[in-house]
């Protein structure tokens, strides 16, 4: 029975082939790479596509009674930075910014050195059970874990549970910006973890036991060895991070109460209330060219530090 | 290791497990009203859920979304992903720049960029726009799991092949296919959980009658959550604690992140 199986796949392959050879498909394998990635191409270009689509529509002006297309005009920009409603935008993004920031900040702090445990712990087992923990907020889904943060923050949530056990009063963290800045950790420090781990990886043990030998101390080590070597790395999942955060929706909306909204939850608003799809293009492609540029700055950033290095070496 | 790393390391345990545990403990309240610790324990929360036939359909449309997701990224990255790791072509690293455009545009920026695509086209209000969306997206995550499989898998495997005289449909149905299946499945159950629980995409393409879960989830947590909600999130928790689970065993975890070279 096996056998027969085995022959008919041989035979459904030399089929295969004899078809390939009929239909001169050699003659295609120089353009065969192009073939290969040509369908990818093609789907991946309706996002650049729909990105000059919200260019082109961004310029235009647009009659919110009519709801008609005007004229080419910078419309929409002057409504995000000139009064009346310019401050308010600005107010979001800059919000936005600084929060992503701050976030993207403290989760290199906590993930750097959660990263250099996973690489440097001795235990298998430790190491697995930990680079799993990392992987599941990521897999959770942004709304189920704003859920979680929810649970915790709210009013009778566990938060207020735990410190009454203690007798301390829960001070109200669900409407603050401490509530959002806590729940974006929860995806943040996991993600810078295991987007640094390959750089701590190829740091050579062998230089901190030299450090350490000379008499240099943790800390010491830390800031002469450990982070220049994987500074690559720290500055890549920094931009990755960053961009994940600038984007961010559902922890404004339910942990901030709505109070501090970032652009995300402001493009949102524009599309479901205003039904404003040239603004909204408009916001959007200020964060893209936002973006963008965080995208680029590190490589700028990071030979100005070599630069300077050197002159300090030399 | 240090007493400071200890404690950082800690306190990012907890950052991730604290937030897991109160989702499944509140999956199983007994309570109207989700509070914690809960007063009683039941499984009420997923009966509610079985009970709420909106939050079900929601659930189905996911899941269809899901497998939608994960067809799409296979047809197109398979292939991609091979071309870009065993072929040289000019071009080769820009396409390659190009394909991860999805994880390099904050995801809000995209989702715009569908909308006012798919709103043109006139296409609004079908699942399959808000699959295409999610694929695009999240095509990156597959490529870059297929492409640390493929950089691990020996060349010379499949130059040996075609010294013993296989054809390249054979190598590749014998030798390359079987040593990049770990890759592919791993970036698959990536793929599919990505989509299931995607969120902003959904929210732009989505229409109120064509819901997904994660926007169900989010419309009742605008006012105090029902217990079905608690459910639906233990639902997306378990899945996710299952998928790493089956990501670990198939190893190649282990050498997307943590390669060994």
């Amino acid at each position: 029975m096996r056998n027969t199986d085995v022959a008919f796949g041989w035979r459904l392959i030399d089929a295969v082939i004899a078809t390939g050879q009929k239909l001169r498909l050699e003659k295609l394998s120089k353009a065969s790479p192009y073939i290969m990635v040509a369908p990818a191409f093609l789907l991946v270009s309706l996002l650049a596509v729909g990105i000059f689509y919200l260019g082109w529509l961004s310029i235009h002006s647009f009659d919110t009674f009519l709801f008609e297309q005007g004229p080419i005009s910078t419309e929409q920009y002057r409504r995000l930075v000139e009064p009346p409603s310019g401050e308010f935008y600005l107010n979001t993004l800059t919000r936005t910014l600084v929060m992503s920031f701050l976030v993207t900040g403290f989760s290199m702090v906590l993930g750097v050195p959660a990263a250099y445990f996973i690489v440097r712990t001795p235990s298998r087992l430790l190491r697995v059970l930990v680079l799993v923990m990392m992987l599941v907020p990521f897999l959770m889904g942004e709304i189920v874990r704003t859920f979680a943060w929810f649970m915790i923050l709210a009013n009778r949530g566990a938060l207020g549970w735990f410190l009454g056990l203690f007798g301390v009063e829960d001070g109200g963290i669900l409407g603050t910006p401490f509530g959002v800045f806590v729940g974006m950790l929860q995806v943040s420090v996991p993600l810078v973890a295991l987007l640094v781990l390959p750089a701590i990886r190829r740091i050579d043990p062998n230089l901190e036991r030299a450090a350490a030998t000379l008499g240099a101390s943790p800390a010491r080590i830390w800031r002469h060895v450990v982070l220049p070597l994987a500074l690559p790395g720290l500055v890549a999942s920094t931009v990755v991070v960053l961009l994940l955060n600038i984007a961010e929706y559902d922890m404004p909306a339910i942990l901030g109460l709505g109070r501090f909204p970032f652009v995300a939850n402001i493009i949102g608003n524009i599309y479901t209330l205003q039904q404003n799809l040239y603004l909204g293009s408009a916001f959007s492609l200020v964060l893209l060219v936002i973006s963008s540029l965080l995208i680029m700055a590190p490589f700028a950033l990071v030979r100005l530090y070599w630069r300077y290095f050197k002159e300090r070496t030399s | 290791m240090g007493p400071v790393i200890r404690l950082i390391l800690a306190i990012v345990i907890a950052l991730v497990a604290v937030p897991l545990t109160i989702v499944i403990i509140a999956s199983f309240s007994g309570d109207e009203r989700l509070i914690f610790p809960p007063g009683s324990y039941s499984l009420n929360p997923y009966r509610a859920l079985l009970g709420n036939e909106a939050v079900i359909e929601a659930l189905g449309r996911s899941l269809i979304i899901g497998v939608q997701v994960v067809i799409m990224s296979l047809i197109v990255g398979v292939p991609a992903a091979i071309a870009l790791v065993r072929h040289q072509f000019r071009f080769r690293i820009s396409i390659g720049m190009y394909l991860i455009l999805g994880v390099a545009t904050p995801l809000i920026a995209s989702a715009f960029a569908f909308l006012v695509l798919f709103t043109n086209a006139g296409v609004l209000g079908a699942l399959w726009p808000i699959s295409v969306g999610i694929t695009v997206v999240n095509l990156p995550f597959l490529l870059f799991s297929i492409a640390s499989s493929l950089a691990s898998l020996d060349p010379r495997l499949e130059e040996a092949a075609a010294t013993l005289g296989a054809e390249q449909v054979q190598t590749f149905l014998f030798v390359t296919l079987p040593g990049i299946m770990p890759g592919i499945l791993s970036g698959t159950i990536m793929v599919f959980v990505l989509g299931i629980s995607e969120f902003v995409i959904s929210l732009l393409l989505s229409t109120v009658s064509i819901q997904t879960l994660p926007i169900a989830m989010y419309a009742s947590l605008r006012g105090p959550p029902p217990p079905e909600v608690a459910a639906a999130a233990g639902l997306y928790v378990i899945a996710a604690l299952v998928v790493v689970l089956i990501l670990t065993s198939l190893k190649s975890t282990e050498q997307f992140f943590y390669r060994s070279d």
